[in-house]
């Protein structure tokens, strides 16, 4: 059996001031009304009593926009960015949800598989991953109700808090076990007491997170509700912003195009983020858009992010983290939409007693 | 000119050179390319119905389907349609100019599976890039396989692609039937006058042991079908090769994504069942 161990909270932002010295180091802090996973040059910038961020955590493997390659245009020569992602500073992101956490796990699987993406890989092998289990529930997310509440991988240290201040940590990797080399004094195993404090905990998460829908059969209801009236309805509220797709931990879709420099003789390939919900994304030559009406696009969003993602990779693309809910100017709400193709389509959740 | 080979960066392209550069029709050109490097041009192969990615350095790139055949080694072919940035630079091209090119990707047709089988292709304008790999490959295997018969659909005679080996080369190799129809009508043109579709009323097709591939515009597809299932064609037995919009060819940009599946991983070529399945598709 290996060890779990106690660490006071307060003394987290010593482990990440010793951190320091080797890696990048990103971690919840508050701005304006909501927060962000920020650049953290003072760990009392923390909060790790954060509801949600805005932004989630796939702009530090699949940045906004990145360039692939270069090309010298004269020389007729390639250069692949590769070798300098890989040799980017080492980043630690510290306090990551558990929804979260199994947003990089769906990602792992859409970047690797058959064709591996190497710079996503690169920036996920050369991060390491606090994780924060949340014992109370946030505004908008529903991670129960989705299972992704409880991740059994995908972080390096996960921290739970318990009583007294402090955090029970699980180590889950060798890059962990570096942390806590630099943790040192900081962290002491864990005693009976501490196995006891962390099951009160679970008992109180369990106790606490509600559960508002259930994924039992999903696919088959995806497939009845093709012509689902609820698709033309929301299809009028929808305006195709794209911001659902851009906070979302999950979608990553993109945009490849080559930008030339000034002096004509080199040009970048680049990539951005994209969106489905945009006009052109399905436009091809000729021009034929295979999906030229705006409602079209948003329900392709649902069918992509559950019907798809279930094909592709065994599990849907939602973890419940409620970013799209909070910020659709719409007030389209992902979860309201499956709650409701569910209750139709094949019943309400049977929710077990605590 | 120097250019790592590895496959560790997926995206890397391939350094090529375009060798021959034929004019098809007025927007189509057949351009031949050779990979520069020796290991890529030796371990370079394809399934006919596979694609490319191809780079025009600082414009961008986009996939083309391979119209040479495997069973002829040799120069890498693509026909080629000039319709915006990327396709206008490669018409750009002289020969000799190096292009970048990655792939195979896709899944092609299973040619082991046609096998013994009848074949009725029919293709609409461009269309014929693809398939045009597949009949040629059946041309080398000829006794592999059952009968060929081909329709060949255009808007006008002059917007036929291939008119060699439409007229003077698949007629005449053994037991291939081979029919042409233009949309409209033109003073040169001896021949059928009407959509593809009208081509059912010239050829008489038999379903028994018969495999369908079609590859065209998108509205060729939903009448093209109809008349295949009308003659007994099962899902199964027609083959489709479809289009969509692509960046990555690997699966990972989403742009090709068909209800639940990816037309770059799981296609270009899918059944007419699976395309059933598939909402939006055709
Ligand atoms: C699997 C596969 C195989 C293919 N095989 C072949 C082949 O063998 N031969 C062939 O010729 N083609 C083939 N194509 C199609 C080919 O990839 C496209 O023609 C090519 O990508 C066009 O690129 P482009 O940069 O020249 O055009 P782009 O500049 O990207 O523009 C393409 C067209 O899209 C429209 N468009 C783009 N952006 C906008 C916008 N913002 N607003 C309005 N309209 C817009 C325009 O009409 C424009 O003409 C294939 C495609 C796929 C997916
Ligand atoms: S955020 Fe809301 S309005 Fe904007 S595209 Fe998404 S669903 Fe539509
Ligand atoms: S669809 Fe909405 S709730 Fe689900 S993971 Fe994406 S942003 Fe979060």
């Amino acid at each position: 059996m290996s060890s779990t161990y106690i660490m006071k909270r307060s003394d987290l932002l010593k482990l990440v001031q010793a951190a320091m010295d080797e890696y990048d180091i990103y971690g919840p802090v508050q701005r304006r009304t909501t927060w962000v996973f920020d650049k953290i040059d003072d760990p009392s910038r923390i909060d790790m009593d954060y509801d949600n961020t805005m932004m989630s955590l796939k702009k530090f493997f699949i940045p906004s926009k990145e360039v692939m390659m270069r090309f010298n245009l004269r020389e007729m020569s390639i250069d692949d960015s590769l070798p300098d992602v890989k040799a980017e500073r080492p980043q630690l992101l510290v306090g990551v949800h558990a929804c979260d956490i199994h947003a990089l796990l769906f990602l792992d699987r859409v970047f690797g598989g058959k064709y591996v993406d190497p710079y996503y890989v690169a920036r996920r092998e050369n991060t390491t991953i606090i994780g924060l289990n949340c014992i109370d529930p946030c505004k908008h997310g529903f991670c129960k109700s989705v299972n992704t509440h409880i991740v059994n991988e995908g972080y390096d240290l996960y921290l739970t808090p318990i009583t007294g201040d402090k955090y029970y940590v699980h180590v889950g990797s060798p890059k962990g076990d570096r942390l806590l080399t630099i943790a040192g004094k900081l962290l002491r195993e864990a005693t009976d007491e501490g196995h006891e404090a962390f099951k009160a905990s679970m008992k109180h998460k369990h106790e606490s997170l509600p559960v508002g829908l259930h994924l039992d059969n999903i696919n088959e209801t995806f497939d009845m509700a093709w012509d689902d009236p609820i698709w033309a309805r929301l299809g009028e509220e929808c305006m195709n912003c794209g911001s659902c797709a851009l906070v979302c931990p999950t979608c990553y879709c993109y945009d490849v195009a080559d930008e030339l420099d000034l002096s004509l003789s080199n040009a970048d390939r680049t990539r951005k983020w994209s969106t489905c919900l945009y006009h052109d994304f399905a436009l091809v030559a000729g021009p034929h858009n295979f999906r030229e009406d705006p409602p079209a696009r948003l329900k392709y969003r649902f069918y992509h992010k559950i019907r798809g993602a279930l094909h592709d990779h065994g599990i849907i693309a939602c973890t419940g983290c409620g970013r799209c809910i909070e910020h659709c100017p719409a007030g389209i709400s992902v979860k309201d939409v499956v709650y409701e193709l569910q209750k139709r389509r094949v019943g309400v959740p049977v929710v077990k007693g605590g | 000119m120097q250019i790592t080979l590895t496959r560790e960066n997926e995206y890397l392209p391939d350094l090529a050179k375009l060798m021959k550069k034929t004019k098809l029709t007025e927007m189509e050109s057949l351009f031949e390319f050779e990979f520069l490097d020796n290991n890529v041009r030796k371990y370079f192969t394809y399934n006919p119905g596979q694609f490319v990615q191809v780079s025009i350095f600082g414009v961008g790139e986009a996939p083309f389907s391979v119209s040479s055949t495997p069973t002829r080694p040799g120069n890498l072919e693509l026909g080629i349609r000039q319709t915006g940035n990327v396709t206008d630079a490669i018409h750009n091209l002289n020969v000799g100019d190096v292009v970048g090119i990655r792939g195979p990707y896709g899944n092609g047709f299973s040619m082991d599976k046609l096998c013994g089988k009848n074949l009725l292709f029919i293709a609409g304008g461009i269309g014929m890039v693809p398939l045009r790999s597949v009949i040629n490959y059946i041309m080398d295997k000829r006794d592999d396989y059952g009968k060929v018969t081909i329709f060949y659909g255009a808007c006008l005679p002059d917007e036929r692609v291939f008119v060699d080996e439409l007229e003077n080369v698949w007629p005449n190799a053994p037991d291939v039937e081979m029919h042409q129809t233009v949309d409209e009508c033109h003073e040169t043109w001896q021949g059928n006058v009407g959509v593809v579709t009208c081509l059912f009323d010239v050829c008489k097709v038999a379903s028994e042991n018969t495999v369908a591939i079609i590859c065209g515009p998108p509205v060729m597809y939903k009448f093209v079908v109809q008349d295949l299932m009308k003659l007994g064609f099962k899902g199964d037995d027609i083959l489709l090769s479809l289009e969509r919009k692509m960046q990555c060819g690997v699966g990972k940009c989403a742009h090709c994504q068909i209800g639940h599946k990816l037309t770059c991983i799981d296609g270009p070529v899918f059944t007419f069942s699976e395309v059933q399945r598939l909402q939006e598709a055709i």
